[in-house]
């Protein structure tokens, strides 16, 4: 038993307040920085992540130095409070953001979930999201065609599944979402909080 | 599972990896959501209209129309002894297919935020299948456009040649679209972070028409003003397809070799700078 994912030093650094009305004078800043080989100047902050207290500086470390390591076959759960990292941390681990600093070390087919239903088109039928969400979540064609019937039967909206999705009710939208996610079948499957979904009956099946 | 020892990694992930890493095989490897992504394109467009995919025809046929009676009856403007309606709409359906793939392309990231926001997959994925969804609409106006054709050349009209340079369109394409697709995603990949550049494209392909033999052809140019549009890459490319298909105006093989590095050139720094971008946009969009 190896570790699976091995999280080395990871760091994040998020900037406050508007983006967009001083880029251009901090992207110059940065260049001039690069050029003369120095750090990026505004990698030098030393403020916490504290969401209820004023800090002094625009930038803020919302991952800063995290270490761990997963072994194949361990279930690792993420707590902690509002704003605390939790989803930056999934997100980075997903490849969905980079990292400021540090590397992760991934073995494995890795599928993310940080919401269901990326990618729903409201014009399309039940049937043509599946396809897609699939593709999506890095399923092939020949996947989901084999495993569409036990998709369909998972979420329990048999009786729409040729009708556009703007038209199904939210729980239902969410049950076949989720149907497609519980079909994946990777290695590494990174979750946030996305299990919370649809009604009692279906969170039994989940 | 299969065991591997502790130093094989099948992934990792580092703050910004090099210039030259483009994951062009994990292209490949989701060609699947590629034809997905052009499926949906194609299947959502004209969802809940009444005329659904005629309307990949009215389009060009207004705007022929339209442009025949503006620039062709009101402005006079020469058509080198093509009939009017056929000059314009084979200008109208190339640059069309040009335009269409730089305004789509030009918008990814932005378009695409809220997906790109939870799922990896190689983002080039989206401008590609943009390119492939708009080839169909393409296809169906050439066809639009060769029935217009034929109609003129079974009633003897003398001007109308078409040769064998049609055979040169599938490279015309290629072009158009990697012109289309460079521009394209360089555009996107600064607009993550300064939105001013979506304002540019959206009229800035507009008068881009204009220095490009559109709406007249190369010979009614005068020589002051000739060199502004001949260093248009997209100059060669028009003009090839009318000659191609109508037979008049030029062929300049040396005009299409430029267009050809332009467009080499261009997609290689859109490439470059697109795959810089995807790292980081989620902190900028």
């Amino acid at each position: 038993m190896g570790a699976v994912i091995k999280v080395d030093n990871i760091s994040k650094l998020y900037r406050l307040g508007m983006i967009g009305n001083r880029t251009i004078v901090e992207d110059i800043n940065r260049l001039i920085a690069k050029i003369r080989g120095k750090e990026n100047p505004y990698l030098k902050v030393g403020e916490t992540n504290q969401r209820n207290t004023k800090g002094i500086s625009d930038y803020v470390w919302a991952l800063k130095d995290i270490n761990f390591e997963v072994e194949e076959g361990q279930r690792f759960g993420i707590i902690g409070k509002n704003g605390a990292g939790k989803s930056t941390l999934l997100k980075i681990l997903s490849r969905v953001a980079g990292p400021t600093k540090g590397s992760v070390k991934l073995k494995g087919r890795v599928a993310s979930l940080l919401e269901v239903g990326t990618g729903f088109h409201p014009e399309l039928t039940g049937r043509d999201n599946v396809f897609l969400n699939g593709a999506i979540l890095g399923m092939t064609q020949e996947e989901i065609k084999g495993k569409f019937d036990s998709i369909v039967d998972f979420s329990g909206v048999e009786r729409y599944v040729d009708t556009p999705v703007k038209r199904y009710s939210s729980g239902m939208y969410v049950r076949l979402a989720f149907a497609v996610a519980a079909h994946l079948e990777p290695e590494i499957l990174i979750v946030d909080e996305v299990l919370a979904v649809g009604d009692a009956e279906f969170q039994k099946n989940a | 599972m299969s065991k591997t020892s502790q130093d094989e990694w099948t992934l990792e992930i580092k703050p910004v990896s090099g210039w030259f890493n483009f994951h062009l095989k994990d292209v490949w490897r989701y060609r699947d959501l590629l034809m997905m992504f052009v499926r949906r394109d194609f299947v959502a467009v004209y969802k809940q209209t009444i005329l659904g995919p005629f309307w990949f025809f009215l389009q060009p046929v207004l705007t022929t129309i339209t442009f025949t009676v503006v620039f062709g009856n009101i402005a006079r403007i020469s058509t080198d002894g093509i009939p009017p309606l056929l000059f314009y709409m084979s200008g109208i359906v190339s640059w069309g297919y040009f335009s269409d793939c730089l305004t789509r392309t030009s918008s990814t990231f932005v378009t695409n935020a809220n997906i790109f926001g939870k799922v990896y997959f190689p983002r080039l994925v989206s401008p590609l299948s943009n390119i492939i969804s708009l080839l169909m609409k393409f296809g169906i106006q050439l066809f639009l456009f060769m029935c217009f054709l034929l109609y003129y050349w079974m009633n003897g009209s003398t001007n109308v040649n078409p040769n064998i340079y049609i055979l040169l369109t599938p490279y015309l394409l290629i072009l158009m679209a990697g012109l289309g697709l460079g521009f394209g995603i360089i555009v996107s990949s600064l607009t993550t972070k300064y939105r001013d550049f979506s304002f540019l494209v959206s009229f800035g392909v507009q008068l881009l028409m204009y220095a490009t033999p559109v709406i007249y052809p190369l010979s009614a140019l005068p020589e002051k003003y000739k060199w502004i549009v001949l260093a248009n890459p997209m100059t060669a490319i028009i003009d090839t397809f009318r000659y191609a298909f109508l037979g008049a105006g030029t062929f300049n093989p040396g005009n299409l070799i430029y267009s050809t590095i332009f467009m080499i050139v261009t997609l290689s720094i859109g490439i470059l700078i697109f795959n810089r971008v995807e790292k980081t946009f989620m902190d900028t969009v």
